[in-house]
């Protein structure tokens, strides 16, 4: 594979991977990260997040230390007079410390993101809450998070369902919708090994658990511009290939915008603190 | 109307533009294509009048063509209420003939499917048509107590006066098993929701006959194309169909198909009647008809 040409990441048709027109004032995006068993998004959530702070995923394709002294440069020649977009990170599976220490590896300055831990204590700071104002208090906190807060991602928000016992459409309407029409760009992301849906003419009786469960995955498929889906491969495990990223046009409309998706699939591979994307 | 119901592509067009007298257009749609790109045809064909209420469980921001956008919630009274704050009463649509409504739900899978029924009947109405998205991926759960009930898909095909079904534009029905395998386990491929889809057409007439159509579309020129089935041009009647099944002989010739043609069912002279309906009756020479007894008459 060492031969084999590495690519630049690209999602949309101007070349980018965050084009500049989804940050214009009153337009909000949602983007679908999903994963299944085995391959870990944090890399492609990692690429995002550089991307929004210092232009362009600088750690993909690049060696550690490669990626370090070029997010020096770009920091400091960055030019002052652009406004600096924030990150906010909710997650309901990684503590503060994680991404802290993500984003120290990465060279990002703390001022640039904020970080939600709804890992850590969830259950007993809001045990007999009601759900309502437990999802109200959330969204208010993540919206004051950072006031320019460009990108906000969500890391498996479904298991608000089940930490809060509530349905699918609850989520989406009281969590989901307020957040994405309040940030430009949210991103989800989702596990989704245990997707299995049989559709809504399928005769057999799903446990209402794995009903609500499709239905938020599929309703945050439908809210898409864009999905990013992460799996292993389908001929089990390679030496020096960990998955395949396929990038996805969603079901929302892009026709409000001036760019589109670009609809790709490459093969990756993840070694220490570096990730390598080949096309496939 | 004869013309509509033997060209296609007028008669999708007619629907679109809501000119045809359809109260309920239903766009059912799949993970594979979404049904957002039937929603941005009717705008597209609809005229400038027209007063379009988006009501939104899952876009984000307005659309260009909304008039009104109205954020979805739990309580589908209260939703009732809110979109027919934007709607004309029955008096004012009586005045205002000529004035169309449109209620455009992007996805009507958040209405429970018990409220379901009562929902679009008091929205859809001659002055007002109901254009509602079902994504038919998004399964909905069923109580042991209403096994029986009906599902929302079912209820809503029965109910609306159109459907329009989307699908990603395949080449075989090969390709689309494999396509649903992938996405049951929402293994996503890369070429769905494309510009070019496919869309089935299905049209009730008064009368209760339903038209279908197939169409390959094109959502960048807006152009209609009607695809030719292959297999609803077998006939039903062909001899080889029977072949193998039976020792007797289920053909017909082609002197009994020339018969059978030329028979004038008895209801088709039903269909003469401008309005209402009447008893058609044809004395027969075995029928008792005693004129002098009123219990007798037909009519």
């Amino acid at each position: 594979m060492a031969s084999v040409q590495k690519q630049e990441l690209t999602l949309f048709s101007d070349h980018s991977v965050l084009a500049e027109s989804l940050f214009e004032k009153d337009v909000h995006q949602i983007i679908l990260i999903t994963h299944k068993l085995g391959t870990s998004p944090i890399w492609l959530v990692n690429a995002l997040v550089e991307t929004l702070v210092f232009g362009a995923p600088l750690t993909l394709n690049e060696s550690h230390s490669g990626a370090v002294n070029r997010a020096r440069t770009r920091t400091t020649s960055q030019d002052t007079n652009r406004i600096r977009k924030a990150v906010t990170i909710a997650s309901w599976i990684h503590n503060d410390e994680f991404y802290h220490s993500a984003f120290g590896k990465l060279k990002i300055d703390p001022s640039n993101y904020s970080i939600n831990d709804y890992l850590t204590d969830f259950v007993l700071k809001n045990h007999g809450k009601p759900a309502s104002k437990v999802l109200k208090s959330i969204v208010q906190e993540l919206l004051s998070a950072q006031s320019q807060t460009g990108l906000l991602v969500l890391e498996q928000p479904e298991l608000l369902m089940h930490l809060l016992n509530i349905s699918s459409d609850e989520l989406h309407l009281d969590f989901i919708n307020p957040l994405a029409r309040a940030v430009p760009l949210l991103v989800v992301v989702s596990y989704t090994e245990s997707y299995d849906n049989p559709g809504t003419e399928a005769a057999e009786q799903v446990p209402r658990d794995t009903v609500e469960q499709i239905r938020f995955h599929t309703g945050c498929f439908f809210k898409s511009i864009a999905v990013l889906g992460i799996k292993p491969l389908a001929t089990g495990r390679a030496k020096d290939i960990t998955g395949i990223l396929t990038i996805c046009r969603g079901g929302a409309t892009t026709s409000h915008l001036p760019v589109d998706v670009v609809e790709n699939e490459y093969l990756f591979h993840t070694q220490k603190d570096t990730t390598k994307l080949f096309y496939r | 109307m004869a013309s509509t119901s033997h060209n296609p592509a007028i008669l999708l067009r007619r629907v679109l533009s809501l000119r045809e007298n359809s109260p309920f257009v239903l766009v059912i749609d799949s993970i594979g294509r979404s049904g957002q790109c039937a929603l941005e045809e009717v705008a597209h064909e609809a005229e400038g009048s027209t007063t379009i209420i988006y009501v939104s469980f899952e876009t984000l921001q307005k659309p260009r063509y909304a008039t009104h956008f109205v954020d979805g919630c739990k309580s589908s009274s209260r939703l009732l209420t809110t979109i027919q704050s934007f709607l004309p009463s029955p008096e004012q649509s009586k005045l205002s003939a000529g004035s169309k409504y449109l209620v455009v739900i992007d996805s009507i899978n958040s209405i429970s499917s018990g409220s379901l029924v009562q929902f679009v009947t008091q929205l859809a109405s001659p002055s007002v048509t109901l254009l509602a998205v079902f994504h038919k991926d998004v399964p909905e759960y069923r109580s042991v107590e209403l096994e029986n009930y009906p599902s929302s898909l079912y209820l809503l095909k029965f109910m609306a006066s159109s459907i329009m079904e989307v699908r990603p534009f395949t080449i075989d029905s090969a390709a689309e098993q494999d396509l649903d395998s992938g996405l049951q386990k929402l293994d996503i491929p890369t070429g769905l929701n494309d510009s070019v889809y496919k869309l089935v057409l299905t049209n009730r007439r008064k009368s209760g006959r339903a038209l279908t159509y197939a169409f390959k579309c094109d959502a960048e020129t807006h152009s209609f194309t009607p695809i030719q089935n292959i297999d609803s041009t077998v006939d039903p009647e062909d001899s080889e169909a029977f072949e193998g099944l039976t020792t007797f002989n289920l053909g017909t010739s082609n002197k009994q198909k020339v018969a059978k043609e030329q028979v004038a069912l008895p209801f088709l002279e039903a269909q003469t009647f401008n309005t209402g309906g009447a008893i058609v009756y044809e004395f027969e020479k075995d029928d008792d008809y005693d004129e002098e007894d009123p219990y007798e008459d037909p009519f």
